[in-house]
């Protein structure tokens, strides 16, 4: 299965912004927590990366900014061996925001969240300014800058973090369980945001166990299980092989299990939205009724 | 690992938690009361039968080797440079002479340490916390201490892992771990903040869970674990009755006319413990060698 | 009426440090048996609420408090904590934060040993409660071994020993993977079979509608909307309206009635929605 990116035609042509080559790694107290991964990640993508917890993705991630070096194999990120470089250095690349913002923040107001990454770049004042000033315009906190994050409740802190980390502008963002505990609205936060930084030409990696996001992405979908990647593709291709869902323990989201149930849908194609099941029915519909227009006009 | 505790199936370890922790105490009377290396190392080797029988010889041994390397250092430091010492024992490097009386005072001290040292091993290692916690708890000990002194066991390994995810999380905001003395100290800030907000939380969280577990009523608890004080721990209670009598004696009408400490005796338990500390060293730095190059391959 | 599970009447509660309360005049009542989900956007007094039933608010986590809460007839705020913990239980969020003992079976003999349950008597419940939540063989082990949804099923087996009658769960399954969460919800759906009366916190409306049989919508501190989980499920602008969505499947019917004219029964549960579905368009 090789994968597709998102970009579409002239991806295989350029060069990966990140290129996982046969990498494993194993823990010091002999546990092989990632084995034999390949993975290129282009300008442009999301990826999403699913499997229960200690299937290896958190492993596998923490490579991606240097907190891990492969014990085999190798790893470049713009260009860069991660074996060579500073964890702070890829940390300006490859911006990773943990699951619980409180591991992260800790300074009492935004403002500082914000200009904690660029000063520990010792980054000059006026690119600090520049910096931050648009994490502040993306994220919308200007009337927020002087809170202390621990006055905000969990969602807004949860992008307070999220915010400081992008502060920096990395080139790669790392979600890690962005929704995990989130309300509706939340959720849909994260999607959006998930978009945004898209469209503002970063790639976005998500660490996730929540289907509906990734279905309504429909992203390129990496699994992982037992230390190995076991599917590489787009959500909706994984999402309809029934084995290795089943492998990796997942569930699609319930839209993609009534689909599945559904005796009169085309039943080559998954689906992972109920707008794509209403926009199929409409399409059916409508060719219906010409083949009826056709069928009484002849 | 939440505790150095092995469970064994040992007469040790069947005995009562509160004869054990009475044992620690005895050991720690009787290493003040044999004011004498050789008597000290005598108790020692005495000890060591019951390490046997709790079936726990290679874990005290591993254990016992980081205390072995205090007991060299202090027997070589002080036996050349204590102030107490006249009488020239023997001479090493040309220049630097053992002393006889801070040779006595050194060993005292060191083989105290391993004495104690022995015993508090075999009460860890042979003691559940949560029995520890009960049987404190049949002292009129009360509850609330008990359990904190249980639930410290738990934390720590708990606050052991936040404290990696904190510094891994502070890195990922691009802050140099490896750097000088004044970075590292600068860097305790964003590390010790979080964890500090962290277990603040698991800790509040968990006093709700206690409420709600009915921690706070009042009138009887019972456990689970049932310690109970039977014939053995008579017979081990007894026992080390007999010998605190003895070494009372001993210490108070034989002094004087017993000499078991000899030159010969402190030189020999000085180069005796250089010798283990040698070979822990060489063995030590061979694991270090094959690493790199198992490294390598 | 006769005596309910549960019964909330005119409960206000405000924290000391807010302007605000967080429950405004919350009246309520679930019967024997009944599983009742609690939705609503976050910051809306979910938590708040149910820990009200127990006591823990206002006796431990202070603030001013009016109204009645009955449970099982008796009034709770006449009562303690501790006291109420033999009737209702309750299981948190976070798994390892529930945990504080050294082996399993010990975890679960915590309660119980406050409770001043005999040692003989413990040993039966401890083998009932892990059957219930089939972590049978686990009794030695360390609870920081497991994974996140084993040990949110021993914090729950921790609570079930204590015998409570009533079960309430604030989010107990927001930490955990799909593995986890299934594990969690399989245990559930057993209570529910005892006969147990629970109340769920949740985001997830499609467990929420799977398992609940009646569903309160709060927001604001107010009660938004309350009924069986048909009723609250199927008024679909209302929930949109307060930022929240009803299970997919019948966000799906409602819209197709919308676009295509279809005048389908607004089903909440993947096999009600394909009957209604493939029995329209054959």
């Amino acid at each position: 299965m090789k994968a597709q990116t998102n970009n579409g035609e002239g991806a295989e042509t350029m060069q990966p912004y990140m290129s996982v080559k046969n990498v494993s790694h194993v823990y010091p107290n002999g546990v092989t927590a990632v084995k034999d991964i390949d993975l290129d990640i282009y300008e442009g993508e999301v990826v999403a990366i699913l499997g229960s917890n200690g299937s290896g993705k958190t492993t596998l991630v923490k490579h991606f900014n240097g907190l891990l070096t492969p014990t085999k194999g190798e790893i470049t990120v713009g260009g860069l061996n991660t074996k060579k470089e500073k964890i702070s250095k890829l940390s300006s690349l490859v911006g990773y925001v943990f699951q619980n913002p409180n591991h992260q923040t800790f300074l009492p107001s935004v403002r500082k969240e914000l200009e904690y990454g660029c000063t520990n770049l010792k980054m000059s004042e006026s690119e600090m300014e520049e910096r931050v000033n648009k994490a502040i315009e993306l994220f919308e906190l200007e009337d927020k800058l002087e809170d202390n994050p621990f006055d905000l409740n969990s969602s807004q802190r949860k992008e307070v973090a999220m915010a400081s980390i992008m502060a920096v502008s990395p080139k790669v963002i790392v979600l890690d369980e962005p929704t995990t505990g989130q309300d509706h609205k939340g959720c849909k936060r994260v999607l959006d945001l998930v978009r945004m930084f898209k469209e503002h030409g970063h790639i976005v990696v998500l660490i996730t166990h929540d289907m509906h996001l990734i279905g309504e992405l429909n992203c390129r979908t990496i699994v992982m299980n037992q230390s190995r990647k076991i599917a590489d593709d787009q959500a909706d291709i994984v999402f309809s092989h029934k084995g290795i869902m089943k492998e990796a323990g997942l569930q699609p989201p319930q839209i993609t299990s009534f689909a599945n149930d559904l005796s009169n849908l085309d039943s080559s194609k998954t689906y992972l939205t109920v707008d794509s099941i209403l926009s199929w029915i409409k399409e059916n519909k409508e060719k219906k009724e010409e083949a009826v227009q056709i069928g009484s006009g002849s | 690992m939440n505790s150095l505790y092995m469970p064994k199936d040992s007469l040790i370890h069947s005995l009562d938690p509160r004869t054990k922790m009475i044992f620690v105490a005895f050991v720690v009377a009787s290493s003040f009361i044999m004011n004498d290396p050789a008597l000290q190392l005598l108790l020692l080797v005495a000890l060591f039968p019951l390490v046997v029988i709790a079936k726990l010889v290679k874990p005290y041994l591993i254990s016992i080797q980081f205390l072995l390397l205090f007991a060299v250092l202090i027997m070589t430091v002080h036996g050349i440079y204590n102030p107490i010492g006249v009488t020239p024992v023997f001479e090493i490097f040309g220049g630097l002479t053992f002393k006889y009386e801070s040779m006595v005072y050194a060993s005292v001290m060191s083989f105290r340490i391993l004495v104690i040292g022995t015993g508090a091993v075999l009460f860890v290692m042979t003691t559940h916390p949560s029995d520890m916690a009960s049987a404190l708890v049949k002292w009129k000990v009360p509850h609330s201490f008990a359990f904190i002194l249980l639930s410290t066991f738990q934390i720590i390994p708990i606050i052991a892992r936040e404290a990696k995810i904190v510094m891994e999380a502070q890195q990922a905001r691009c802050l140099d771990v490896k750097g000088n003395i004044i970075q590292r100290v600068k860097n305790l800030v964003p590390m010790f903040a979080p964890l500090f907000i962290i277990t603040f939380m698991k800790v509040h969280q968990l006093s709700y869970v206690l409420e709600c577990r009915a921690f706070s009523r009042k009138g009887n608890k019972t456990s689970l674990r049932e310690t109970n004080i039977g014939s053995l721990d008579y017979s081990f209670l007894l026992g080390m009755l007999a010998v605190l009598v003895f070494e009372i004696y001993l210490k108070l009408f034989m002094m004087g006319s017993l000499q078991l400490t000899t030159d010969a005796l402190l030189t020999y338990s000085l180069i005796g413990t250089w010798v283990v500390c040698g070979f822990m060293l060489i063995k030590f730095l061979f694991k270090r060698v094959q690493g790199k190059v198992g490294g390598v391959n | 009426m006769a005596e309910q599970a549960i019964e909330v009447t005119n409960l206000t509660f405000e924290y000391p440090d807010t302007e605000e309360p967080v429950l405004k005049d919350i009246s309520f009542s679930i019967d024997y048996g009944e599983i009742l989900g609690i939705i609503g956007p976050t910051g809306a007094g979910k938590s708040t609420l149910a820990m009200c039933v127990n006591g823990l608010v206002p006796q431990v986590i202070n603030g001013e408090m009016e109204g009645d809460i009955k449970v099982k007839g008796m009034n709770v705020h006449e009562s303690n904590v501790a006291a109420m913990s033999e009737h209702v239980g309750f299981v948190f969020q976070e798994p390892e934060n529930q945990l504080s003992q050294m082996t399993i079976e010990e975890e679960i003999a915590f309660g119980m040993g406050n409770l001043g349950v005999p040692r003989e008597e413990m040993l039966g419940r401890i083998k009932d409660a892990l059957s219930q939540v089939s972590l049978e063989g686990f009794e030695e082990r360390s609870p920081l071994a497991l994974s996140g949804g084993q040990q949110q099923r021993l914090a729950i087996a921790a609570v079930l020993a204590m015998r409570p009658t009533i079960m309430i769960m604030d989010e107990p399954t927001s930490m955990l993977d799909p593995k986890g969460k299934n594990e969690v919800y399989d245990v559930l759906k057993n209570l529910k079979a005892y006969g147990m009366t629970g109340i769920i916190i949740d985001h997830e409306v499609e467990r929420i509608a799977a398992y609940c049989d009646k569903v309160l919508v709060l927001d604001g501190g107010e009660v938004q909307m309350f009924g069986t989980t048909e009723e609250v499920f199927t008024k679909i602008d209302r929930l949109h309206e307060l930022t929240l969505h009803a299970p997919q499947v019948t966000e799906f019917l409602s819209q197709y009635n919308q676009q295509f004219d279809g005048k389908l029964d607004l089903a909440t549960t993947v096999k009600k929605a394909v009957e209604v579905y493939e029995s329209a368009n054959k």
